[in-house]
């Protein structure tokens, strides 16, 4: 019998040896670091770190400001959300727009923020002849809700959008009064999302340094001491211990989530909601969305005031010197190297997502489950752990020092959530498109080209701006990594920070927006172009898929 | 639509692509400065070798004190970084044991006066010492004196008031729990920055970031560097500077080359011009307290009265040993 | 061609998934320009037998015959086939020409011959006027010939049908069959049609294959599956069934 070797993807019907090179890729450069880091604790800084007096101190304090700020996180969350997907109102798009601004810059640009204008000559603080202090566990809570928010927002606004509608109108026709429908409909219903947004919510927040560097005044917290010792004092093993600490919360997160996958997602005939139109509703949503919106560009405004003025808050009047000082100091060559990893992490993030999606999700065969767990696997490790496992690994190799370093890091870092979208997406394809492809003589690839990429060009471009935005305000994973030669420009307020040098981190606060924000315009923009409505993905959407 | 995509997709390949490489490439008129001196002292010096050097590419990385010995100490002779500058004695110490510090004998030693004078590996720079400076109108209107004495400081009136650097992090932060060791004893001294941390509002990473929040009047107080404070005051900003009345704590800072890397001429270049020119200007301007033996600077507004404390036994065994402790 | 063979023979077909038998020794033959459907509920194997025929899937043992030729290992696209899947699978991101001349591009066909012959296919379906449309701008009969017309440019002989309607209202439906038959009697194609829709078999088919549990039951005309029901499960899987259905329109036509 002669066969005829037409392509690659023939050869191997389940592109196993595909799925294992990339599976063992992933290995290397996600599980392998973390257990080198693992190996690096010794019983000495063991003892160090768990014995001193700040490790509990900073425990408790981690753990009381990452539970209350979910919370509250989660209230303010899911009543934008609400507003938004349920009640009748004008000026929907550009709320939208202005909530999730917050998401473009830096956690420590929402601490500085904090002290502009709460601190104790705070822009506000001395407005209001305030006289508490924002310093501490209250400042660290509220710089934590700015930054974790908008993202419980759009998956809150996620879930609500694809709720359904019909429950709610057969419990109405049976008269079931509204406080009951909401036990008995919308708590049910919630229940599974509400838990994985909480987790993500909560790792998110007990793994930032960034807000409590800022504002935490002497209630410091894990990732804080972990910072400090690792950056202070290049205490590697130290530094591992609390890595460890932080590697728990994420982890459970991350196990929660999968145990609580939704199984039946396929809901796709649901009846949307007739949109609130009573009077006092509106007036009630309509006041949240704007106070919200404008609590998210508070901190935005206070950039604008202090890097603008002459000398905060002495002198308002308007000058370029905060700028020029900025310059000075490298702000251009950090912020091309920012821009390039931005451009390095879209480009092959989204190419490594899409063809391990594409192999995960279309391939189907023992080890596309292995893989699929794999490359969400990255999920479950905290940025500045991430990080740390780098630097263990990789100092002293040809990369270390590189942009190719700090590209991987958050390409790794990045990439479980523009997986799962593009997982998702490819999923809710016609399942007979390869056979359709086979039976008319197109080969695999010809149809990812042809068939497949045109179809999800929407989560791609979707993908492109996930990992553009995130590499450009990161400041979790590659702050342990850079060097002068690699340094991105978020990191630069790291350093102002030591200086307490508000002026310049405004200044690069705000140069970091404005990238993110035209990038995120104008892929929004190429976007709708483009898109075919009937496989539109949406965003943020963790849950539905693991 | 597809062709376009594509085609600007391949483009910005090929320039990441050249970027990439260019990035990883050194060139011969490239020299790395690791520093950890003020804002306002990096933006001088920047701005010095750019005239001095316009072809030069100097990049000027600012480090605090800690970050910057341990960075070295970790990376070695491997380092990116070729002239340390504005790092503490008892590190520069260090890094001469580990023998990563270039020889220095060539330069002239005989112009320094001889308290400031240790190895041929480094050279001194500047006497950094500390003080208890104060925001007299934030103090004021909160209706308070100014404290002039550690004594003071832990009164409770102070609470939140109090800015102080890191000793982590930070040699003015150190040189401020090493001179309250060195005065009262180890033990006290645990127990009054126990005391005084009720009263701080945060402890800032590097020894600048007092005097900065004093000048944003976000603290009233702040335990921090003479020399920037004088600065401040110079630039307009009215503070007051009390010295402790148990003695002001100091350190001498210094610099050096990275061994190996004195090879390259630009980077002799620059250090040369640092040490014949550079140092001078910044001693007359920011630092005058004595280094050399025939220059006596005279700043104004800087304290012309200043009684150093026993600063003895600052190796860097002692700090590790009582950052160890520290709980901060 | 040769007379003296069948259209389509299948011979000792088996497949077997671990120890689970799908498919336990299937023969039948399949004559030209015939509509056969092959019913029987989920899981008995159909879905299995037509990946088979149509090449997507090996079997464990047995021969597929073509017109006398054996083609139980050739590739999907030799075999002069055509498939229509369930919810047609169409490529959304296509116009509707482009879907019926993208098999003939791939193939290196010119473009201006490839054009002209999609078009042709286009017209003869009466798509004409949907030309520049995506698929989810037609009506679920429109992607229906959409699909066949997809299939119909490589010029098979025979077309496989995967339960194409099972998603669709039954107002549609109905219109759907009537086109089918219509399409079978323009390009007098064979047409192989699965389905577990007792009432759609009936409809459209000349023969209908009945199976249970990997294994035939019956194959036979409507009539004489009606009239002799090979046994018990054939009976109350299909006629009863049917029975049932006409019972409880009928209570409102009295």
């Amino acid at each position: 019998m002669k066969k005829r070797i037409t392509s690659f993807f023939s050869r191997f019907q389940n592109a196993d040896a595909a799925k294992t090179v990339i599976g063992i890729i992933f290995f290397i450069l996600v599980i392998y670091p973390v257990v080198r880091m693992l190996l690096f604790i010794d019983a000495e800084s063991l003892q160090n770190a768990i014995g001193h007096p700040s490790f509990i101190r900073g425990l408790s304090n981690s753990v009381i400001i990452a539970t209350t700020a979910t919370l509250i996180t989660i209230v303010i969350a899911y009543a934008l959300a609400w507003c938004l997907e349920r009640v009748d109102m004008k000026g929907k798009g550009l709320f939208r727009v202005v909530l999730i601004l917050p998401m473009l810059i830096p956690s420590i640009s929402h601490g500085m923020g904090l002290i502009v204008l709460f601190g104790n000559n705070g822009i506000i603080t001395n407005f209001l002849n305030l006289t508490t202090s924002i310093y501490g566990r209250w400042g660290v809570i509220c710089g934590s809700i700015m930054y974790a928010f908008p993202v419980a927002f759009l998956m809150f606004a996620d879930v609500l959008k694809y709720e359904d509608a019909a429950p709610y109108e057969a419990a109405s026709i049976l008269g079931i009064p509204k406080h009951r429908q909401l036990a008995s409909i919308s708590m049910p219903f919630l229940r599974k999302p509400l838990i994985s947004i909480a987790f993500s919510v909560f790792t998110m927040i007990i793994t930032d340094y960034g807000v409590p560097l800022m504002v935490g005044g002497n209630d410091i917290t894990i990732p804080v001491i972990m910072y400090q010792e690792v950056i202070g004092q290049l205490n590697f093993p130290k530094g591992a211990v609390y890595g460890v600490v932080l590697l728990v919360p994420a982890l459970i997160a991350f196990v929660v989530d999968i145990l609580n996958k939704d199984h039946a997602n396929s809901r796709y005939d649901t009846r949307s909601f007739v949109l609130i139109q009573k009077p006092a509703t509106r007036a009630f949503a309509y006041t949240t969305c704007v106070v919200g919106s404008l609590l998210a560009v508070l901190p935005i405004f206070a950039f604008v005031c202090i890097g603008f003025a002459k000398k905060y808050p002495i002198d308002l009047s308007l000058t370029m010197a905060n700028i020029q000082k900025t310059l000075n100091m490298g702000a251009i060559d950090y912020l091309l190297n920012s821009v390039i990893i931005a451009i390095g992490v879209s480009i092959i993030g989204t190419a490594v997502s899409f063809i391990t999606a594409y192999l995960t999700a279309r391939m189907k065969s023992q080890l596309s489950k292995f893989l699929h767990l794999i490359s969400i696997t990255s999920a479950a490790v905290p940025g500045i752990v991430l990080g740390l496992a780098y630097v263990i690994v990789f100092k002293g190799s040809f990369i270390y020092g590189t942009l190719v370093i700090l590209i991987m890091v958050n390409v790794i870092h990045f990439i479980a959530s523009p997986y799962l979208m593009m997982y998702n997406s490819m999923n809710k394809l016609n399942e007979n498109l390869e056979a359709v492809g086979e039976t008319l003589g197109i080969g695999r690839l010809r149809m990812i080209m042809d068939v497949f990429i045109p179809q999800v060009r929407s989560t791609i471009i979707e993908m492109v701006s996930y990992f553009f935005v995130n590499s450009m305000m990161t400041i979790s994973a590659v702050s342990f990594l850079v060097t002068t030669r690699n340094k991105p420009i978020a990191l630069m307020i790291n350093q102002f920070e030591a200086q307490m040098q508000l002026e310049c981190a405004a200044i690069v606060s705000l140069t970091i927006l404005c990238v993110n924000l035209i990038i995120k315009g104008t892929l929004q923009i190429v976007a709708k172009r483009t898109s075919i409505r009937k496989y539109e993905v949406n965003q943020n959407d963790f849950q539905e898929a693991v | 639509m597809k062709k376009v995509l594509s085609r600007v997709l391949s483009l910005l390949m090929v320039c990441a692509m050249a970027l990439l490489l260019s990035g990883c490439s050194t060139a011969d008129n490239k020299v790395i400065i690791y520093t950890s001196a003020e804002d306002y002292r990096v933006e001088y010096l920047t701005s010095r070798l750019k005239e001095e050097f316009p072809d030069y590419q100097i990049v000027i990385e600012y480090m605090a004190t800690g970050n910057h010995a341990a960075k070295l100490k970790a990376e070695g002779t491997d380092t990116e970084c070729d002239i340390t500058y504005d790092l503490e004695y008892p590190y520069l110490q260090e890094l001469e044991r580990q023998g990563i510090l270039t020889d220095l004998s060539s330069y002239d030693y005989s112009i320094y006066t001889d308290n400031v004078i240790e190895s041929k590996h480094y050279l001194p720079e500047a006497i950094y010492s500390a003080s208890i400076i104060v925001n007299p109108a934030v103090l004021s209107a909160k209706g308070l004196e100014a404290p002039k004495s550690f004594e003071d400081l832990i009164k409770p009136e102070y609470k939140g008031l109090i800015s102080m650097p890191n000793p982590k992090s930070s040699g003015t932060g150190f040189m401020v729990l090493k001179a309250y060791a060195n005065t009262y004893g180890e033990e006290a001294a645990f127990e009054y920055f126990d005391q005084l941390a009720q009263n701080v509002l945060q402890f800032t990473s590097s020894g600048s970031g007092p005097v900065n929040a004093l000048i944003q009047q976000e603290v009233a107080i702040g335990l921090g560097m003479t020399a920037q404070a004088v600065t401040a005051i110079n630039n307009g900003t009215p503070l007051d500077i009390y010295n402790f009345d148990s003695g002001s704590p100091f350190s001498v800072y210094g610099q050096s080359v990275i061994k190996g890397k004195e090879s390259k001429p630009a980077v002799k270049a620059v250090f040369d011009f640092m040490m014949n020119t550079f140092n001078m200007e910044n001693n007359a301007r920011f630092y005058p307290e004595r280094i050399y033996k025939d220059t006596l600077n005279v700043i104004e507004n800087y304290p012309s009265d200043i009684v150093y404390c026993d600063m003895s036994n600052n190796t860097n065994e002692e700090r590790q040993r009582l950052l160890d402790k520290w709980k901060y | 061609m040769n007379q003296s063979y069948s259209k389509l023979e299948i011979n000792h077909l088996n497949m077997t998934y671990g120890s689970k038998v799908i498919l336990d020794d299937i023969n039948f033959k399949v004559n030209a320009g015939e509509f056969l459907s092959v019913l029987g509920p989920s899981g008995c194997g159909k879905t299995s037998l037509l990946r088979i025929l149509i090449g997507l899937a090996k079997p464990s043992g047995g021969t597929v015959m073509k017109d006398g030729v054996d083609i139980t290992s050739a590739k999907p696209m030799e075999r002069g086939m055509g498939i229509v899947f369930q919810n047609y699978a169409l490529f959304e991101n296509m116009t509707v020409l482009g879907n019926v001349e993208y098999a003939l591009k791939v193939r290196k066909v010119d473009k201006a011959s490839a054009r002209e012959t999609a078009m042709t296919m286009i017209k003869h379906m009466g798509l004409a006027e949907h030309i520049h449309k995506k698929p989810a701008e037609l009506s679920g009969g429109q992607q229906q010939r959409v699909a066949i017309a997809r299939t119909l440019v490589l010029n098979p002989d025979i077309i496989l049908f995967d339960e194409p309607m099972s998603a669709l209202d039954v107002a549609t439906r109905l219109a759907l069959r009537d086109e089918l038959k219509d399409i079978q009697r323009e390009f007098q194609t064979t047409m192989i049609y699965i389905t577990h829709d007792q009432e759609e078999a009936f409809a459209l088919s000349d023969r209908i294959m009945v199976m249970e549990e990997a294994n035939i039951v019956q194959i036979d005309t409507p009539e004489n599956i009606i009239q002799n029901p090979a046994n018990d499960y054939v009976k109350s899987f299909v006629i009863d069934n049917i029975q049932r259905k006409i019972n409880s329109l009928a209570k409102y036509m009295r």
